[in-house]
Formats: C-alpha cells, structure tokens, sequence
C-alpha cells in the first residue's frame, strides 16, 4: 500500500527560504521511494484551500508544515493561516510535524481533542541562527547545518516509519550532538558559535508533542 | 519564594548576562513571525525583570552550560 505523504512549504521571506532548504532533502527522498506518494504544497501553492483540499481527498498519513506559527495557528505563502482551530479537525487519524513557532502550545491540543493521532512541534519559537551574508543561499550557510540536520532527523525518523516519541528521541540526541561539538573543529570568523549552541539547545528545550507517542506512519 | 531561590535565580541572571555580553552585539538569530532578534535585544529581555522571553533565555543558557559540561558523547 503507497503511504501518503503532504508537505506545505512556504518560501517568500528569509525565515521561510531556510525552511524550505531545510525540507529539500526529504522531498527527494520521498520523491525517490516508490512505496510513497508525495503531495508537495511549495511556494504559492501553501495555502488553506489547497492543504484542506489534499487533507479532504487525499487522506495522507503524514503531514509536514513548514511556515509560520503561533499558538494556535500555522501559516503558509505570504504568512496565510492555513491550519487553525476551524480546520484542524481535517488532520483526524494523522501525523503532523509542524516546523513553525508556537503552535504545539495551543493548535497541538486542540488537534489531538479532534482526533489527530500526533501533534509534533515548538512550544516556543524556532530558533535558527544562521550567516546574514548566505540569505540569498541558505544552502551554503555553515551557520544554519547543524538545525537542518535536527530538521532532518526528525521528519526522516517519522517517514521511516519510527514511533513519534523515538523520532524526538533521536532528533534530541541529534542537537545533543551538534551542541557538545559545534565549532570544536570548524572556522568560527565572526565568534557565532556561542549562539548557535544557545539556539540549538532553545530548540531542543521546546521540541515536544501530544497525542499518542507511539503513532506511526504506515 | 525563599531567600535562597531569589538568589540562585539572580545569579544565574548575572551570568547568563555576562556572557551574552561577550558576545557580538549586532550577531542575530532569526525567530519565526518575530523576524531577527539581535544579542543587544536578548539582553534587553533578559535584563527586564518580568519578562517571561527574558527568563526562557536564561533557563536554556543554564541547560546549555549543563549539557556543555557533561562533555562530548
């Protein structure tokens, strides 16, 4: 059976560009494995009619938000709320990782009392520090690596199929590791290690989630 | 709140202060919706008594510094 997959991914502000970075690898993975469908909502195509017109007909068993937040909401293109109290119910029987500020506080809550299976998400905002000179390519930022790295052992744990609760495990022990050896052995010209560290464990102190630790996707 | 919390708490305060002080005033971090927030302006929340942002940045300084000296794994 393929396993449904949907991504909204934003990408108009300098914030959401490294989000965006941050996701490519995993959509080329997917994009890669044919026992996955991938519904990918990049850019202007992030918006409320078009994510509650996926989640309505195509049921995905995973969903990846990356975009703005609040406590109880998750925005797409051009900060847009497209996941909201109103609409969350949509995300019943799923999974849902939401790369955004704030909003496992409130909208995570909520969306397990309408049934979603898992809420996975930031009970504050999301930190990244990164290099102003690589804006215009988060890609080459050295800065913003070891938050991608996070990013990405989260969202691969849950595609993998691994539980929820072993997903934030591993990504915890992933900004463990970044933490305790960032800049031990890189080229630090403008002294931004002390932040970096300080941003990582920020995030590691308010990644959590709500609903059932064990859901899977599958 | 005893007299010994307030105290431990003012002097995790004065040394988270005093290293973010070390740090490159003008260095920013970007923070969602928020935008960027500079050294300079982290110092500010930390410095303003009730801030509820201000006291999150001292207690994760304080578990990074923990996680800093449990060594590297």
């Amino acid at each position: 059976m393929v396993k449904r997959f949907l991504i909204t991914r934003p990408n108009h502000d300098v914030n959401t560009s490294y989000l965006h970075d941050f996701s490519r690898g995993i959509v080329k993975t997917i994009k890669e494995t044919k026992s996955m469908h991938i519904t990918d909502l990049e850019g202007l195509k992030a918006t409320r009619y078009n994510l509650e017109n996926c989640l309505t007909k195509e049921n995905p068993g995973l969903v990846f938000l990356n975009g703005h937040g609040d406590k109880k909401s998750v925005g797409g293109y051009k900060t847009e709320v497209i996941l909201d109290e109103k609409n969350v119910h949509l995300t019943k029987n799923m999974i849902v990782y939401a790369l955004s500020c704030d909003s496992l506080e409130d909208l995570g809550e909520i969306s397990i009392q309408k049934g979603t299976k898992a809420y996975v998400g930031y009970k504050a905002k999301f930190m990244i520090m990164h290099d102003p000179t690589r804006e215009n390519t988060p890609d080459k930022d050295k800065n913003a690596l070891p938050f991608k790295k996070a990013c990405f052992a989260l969202i691969n744990s849950l595609v993998s199929g691994l539980t929820v609760s072993r997903a934030i495990e591993l990504t915890k022990k992933e900004y463990l590791h970044s933490i305790r050896t960032y800049g031990t052995s890189e080229d630090d010209p403008y002294g931004d290690t002390p932040l970096i560290r300080f941003a990582l464990t920020w995030d590691l102190e308010f990644l959590d989630m709500c609903g059932d630790p064990e859901a899977c996707f599958n | 709140m005893s007299s010994k919390q307030f105290n431990l708490e003012e002097e995790q305060k004065r040394l988270v202060l005093e290293r973010f002080k070390t740090l490159r005033p003008e260095s920013k971090i970007l923070l969602g919706s928020y935008g960027e927030i500079t050294v300079n302006e982290l110092i500010k929340h930390i410095e303003n008594k009730n801030d509820p942002f201000g006291k999150k940045i001292i207690q994760v300084q304080i578990k990074m510094l923990k996680i800093l000296a449990s060594g590297v794994q």
